[in-house]
């Protein structure tokens, strides 16, 4: 077990960096009191058609092209992936109007965790960004292995993790716009070299710059402490990791407690956009709660201490999680989520500490 | 009450053995794969909350659009095309998806007040091809008539009997099955009532009751208590919504009743539904429906189980972005047969617990 007082190895200690105790935004380093309410993990523009597979039966192969139409979105949520379409969230003046809701609704910031391999777009982020007034905070890092580049397994370690802090530092290719998290970091169960070199590389570039990294578990319930230890052994604070998607991948309530005690933010990310189950048994290896089940595992950590590691958003990551593709999109915490837990006896306070504190503190360079 | 138990030994009714659908009495080996809770036709305007703020008013009478569909659950009582299925040819269309995927017969469990509608369910049998059996009896009290405390148990009770027996009005059309009862928690005198008349319809015709019972966990064992205490037979009453009920101890008693057990909300996966009400049911999803359904099977009910989808607003059809009626074929039966059940308890599930509920003693 990876404890706090293990954190920090010894001869890892960074100097200070420029950014230390800012929150870069990709329009530049802002104070972490400026974040306002914020969602730790959401795509604005991605590109997942890795996981797209053509199905052998023609009348499946119908809706391979097929625009998303209203009568189709309960076969899509049923048949995730066996579409081209709704992986391919490349529409900027969409998106820009879908988040617009989320600033409307009192939504301030946003990280879009985007990483490498999924079509990560820094300059549409920062017109979206202006577009908006919304705060948003880069991606970098690589996604899971299937949208690794070619020539991953020759690439080593230490050029990966230069790449990485010279996107948080110097910025992404020649656009100067510069990352403000290392991830999503994309992980399958169990973990190839690849994926180790790749945290590891994360950890070396988090040791480098401060940055905070944001983590995409493979979908197994040991998967998540794998991870993290593997993260510390190479440098990481468990402090300043977010580890994502533990709403598909933890029912087990002990082995939440076991990866809380851990130190890390835990991401229930999936508030809204993955309620539906009819997916699960064609080959998936995720689990599928419902938000009233998400919320019944936040109430577990608030009641057992971890209030102050607890994140909440939606990944809004595919089209038909737009709202015009019938989707909640990304005010669904705020307009849905928020009140119903109100109800259930939250106070304001403890909304703010999960909504604003939490991922101002996440999100702040060591 | 107790007067009528010597009644009980009433002559043998004319559909004794039966199945009555919409067209007329059919054998019950004829019926086949049966979901036996669904609403073709409905209105469940009686639900209604008007709401208070502008933009929210903008949504009382908006068609549901595909950009609504992510919000139309939250104001599932705001939103009145929501509430109201009332398209002939949508219905046609939409239940031609469950024929074509091997469904046979469908309980329509519309009961009066919330529109039900006789000769739309007689067209929609012969252009579909499928079995009907029509409701009869009274929904929840928001949806009784006017002067239901005026009315005697006896006349309701008589009215079931010629929904049954004679036909709904005119139209020749005859109610197969005494439901969907609805009853609130706690229940009222009317409810008490309308229980106690559909009770004296079953002594007096032997048809099934069906129950949409009050979203509390000892609703369907009181439900049960009043309805035997009347001189229903348990073991021809199915209590419906049991999704709902997440004390699998109430659900344990509750079977040891006799009576039917019947999980019929699959395809409910937005839990925004209710979600801001005063005392919000907690809504399951279907990976607990089938947790439900295996627990139900291990403690030896499997023989009492039924399944349907409950399509009762729009967003529940295809073409609003919902599942439809073909949802427990097309995804939950295959994805029970990855966990372990085989063709045999299926067939139990989908065919032979609904032939004999449906079947008049």
């Amino acid at each position: 077990m990876t404890t706090r007082a293990t954190s920090r190895r010894a001869g890892t200690s960074t100097k200070k960096s420029a950014l230390s105790g800012k929150v870069q935004t990709v329009l530049g380093p802002i104070e972490p009191s400026a974040l306002g309410i914020t969602l730790m993990h959401e795509h604005l523009l991605l590109d997942l058609t890795n996981y797209s597979s053509v199905p052998e039966e023609a009348s499946k192969r119908f809706y391979m092209y097929k625009p998303i139409a209203m009568e189709d979105l309960g076969r899509h949520a049923a048949r995730r992936y066996e579409t081209f379409v709704d992986v391919k969230v490349l529409d900027e003046k969409a998106a820009t109007e879908e988040v617009l809701r989320f600033k409307h609704a009192g939504g301030g910031s946003l990280v879009d965790t985007t990483s490498i391999g999924i079509a990560r777009d820094p300059l549409a982020l920062t017109r979206i960004s202006r577009a908006t007034g919304l705060n948003v905070v880069m991606g970098a890092s690589w996604y899971v292995p299937i949208f690794h580049p070619a020539d991953m397994g020759e690439r080593t370690e230490h050029q990966l993790a230069e790449q990485i802090v010279r996107d948080i530092t110097a910025g992404v290719g020649d656009t100067g716009v510069k990352s403000g998290i290392i991830g999503e970091v994309g992980n399958f169960y169990p973990m190839s070299d690849n994926e180790r070199k790749i945290l590891r590389a994360s950890a070396h570039a988090q040791v480098e710059t401060g940055a905070p990294i944001t983590i995409h578990p493979g979908f197994h319930v040991n998967s998540p402490i794998q991870i993290v230890e593997t993260l510390t052994k190479a440098g990481a604070d468990p402090r300043h990791v977010v580890v994502g998607h533990l709403c598909s991948v933890m029912r087990d309530q002990g082995a939440l407690r076991a990866l809380a005690q851990t130190g890390v933010f835990l991401e229930f990310d999936g508030f809204g956009s993955f309620e539906d189950t009819s997916h699960i048994y064609r080959g998936m290896t995720d689990t599928v709660i419902s938000d009233v089940q998400r919320m019944e595992m936040l109430d577990f950590l608030r009641g057992n201490g971890h209030l102050e590691q607890i994140i909440m958003c939606h990944d809004v990551c595919l089209l038909t999680h737009y709202t015009r593709y019938g989707g909640r999109g990304y005010t669904h915490v705020l307009d849905s989520i928020a009140p119903r837990m109100r109800k259930r006896g939250w106070t304001q306070q403890q909304l703010d500490t999960i909504l604003v504190g939490n991922p101002a503190r996440a999100l702040t360079f060591a | 009450m107790p007067a009528r138990k010597h009644t009980a030994s009433r002559k043998r009714s004319p559909l004794s053995s039966k199945v009555q659908t919409v067209l007329g009495p059919i054998a019950p080996q004829d019926l086949g794969i049966t979901m036996t809770h669904e609403h073709l036709l409905i209105d469940l305007g009686c639900y209604f909350e008007p709401p208070e703020g502008a933009t929210e008013r903008e949504w009382v009478h908006a068609p549901l659009t595909v950009k609504r569909r992510g919000g139309i659950w939250r104001r599932g009582h705001v939103n009145l095309d929501q509430m109201r299925l009332w398209d002939e040819r949508t219905a046609v269309e939409e239940v031609s998806r469950y024929a074509r995927v091997g469904g046979r017969a469908i309980v329509d469990t519309t009961s009066i007040g919330i529109g039900r509608d006789p000769l739309a369910l007689a067209r929609i049998s012969r252009a579909t091809g499928l079995n009907i059996i029509m409701g009869a009896g009274h929904y929840v009290p928001v949806s009784y008539p006017p002067d239901m405390d005026a009315r005697s148990e006896e006349s309701i009770a008589q009215g079931i009997v010629k929904d049954l027996t004679v036909s709904v009005g005119d139209t020749s059309v005859r109610a197969g099955v005494i439901g969907e009862i609805g009853l609130f928690w706690p229940m009222g005198d009317n409810e008490r009532k309308v229980l106690g008349a559909s009770a004296h319809a079953q002594q007096e015709t032997g048809a099934a009751i069906l129950i949409h019972p009050g979203f509390h966990p000892e609703a369907p064992l009181e439900i049960m208590r009043v309805l035997t205490a009347a001189g229903a037979s348990p073991d021809r009453v199915i209590v419906g919504h049991l999704d709902y009920i997440h004390d699998m101890k109430a659900v344990r008693r509750l079977a040891e009743t006799g009576c039917y057990l019947e999980y019929d909300t699959f395809g409910e996966e937005d839990t925004s539904f209710n979600g801001t009400a005063p005392q919000p049911v907690i809504e399951p999803n279907d990976d607990q429906r089938i947790e439900k359904l295996e627990a139900v099977t291990s403690a030896g009910y499997l023989d009492r189980l039924l399944v349907a989808n409950d399509v009762c607003m729009k967003a529940h059809l295809v073409r609003y972005g919902g599942k439809g009626y073909a949802h427990v074929l097309e995804n939950i039966v295959p994805r029970m047969r990855k966990r372990g059940w085989t063709q045999q308890q299926l067939d139990t599930i989908l065919i032979h617990n609904p032939a004999r509920a449906l079947t008049f003693a």
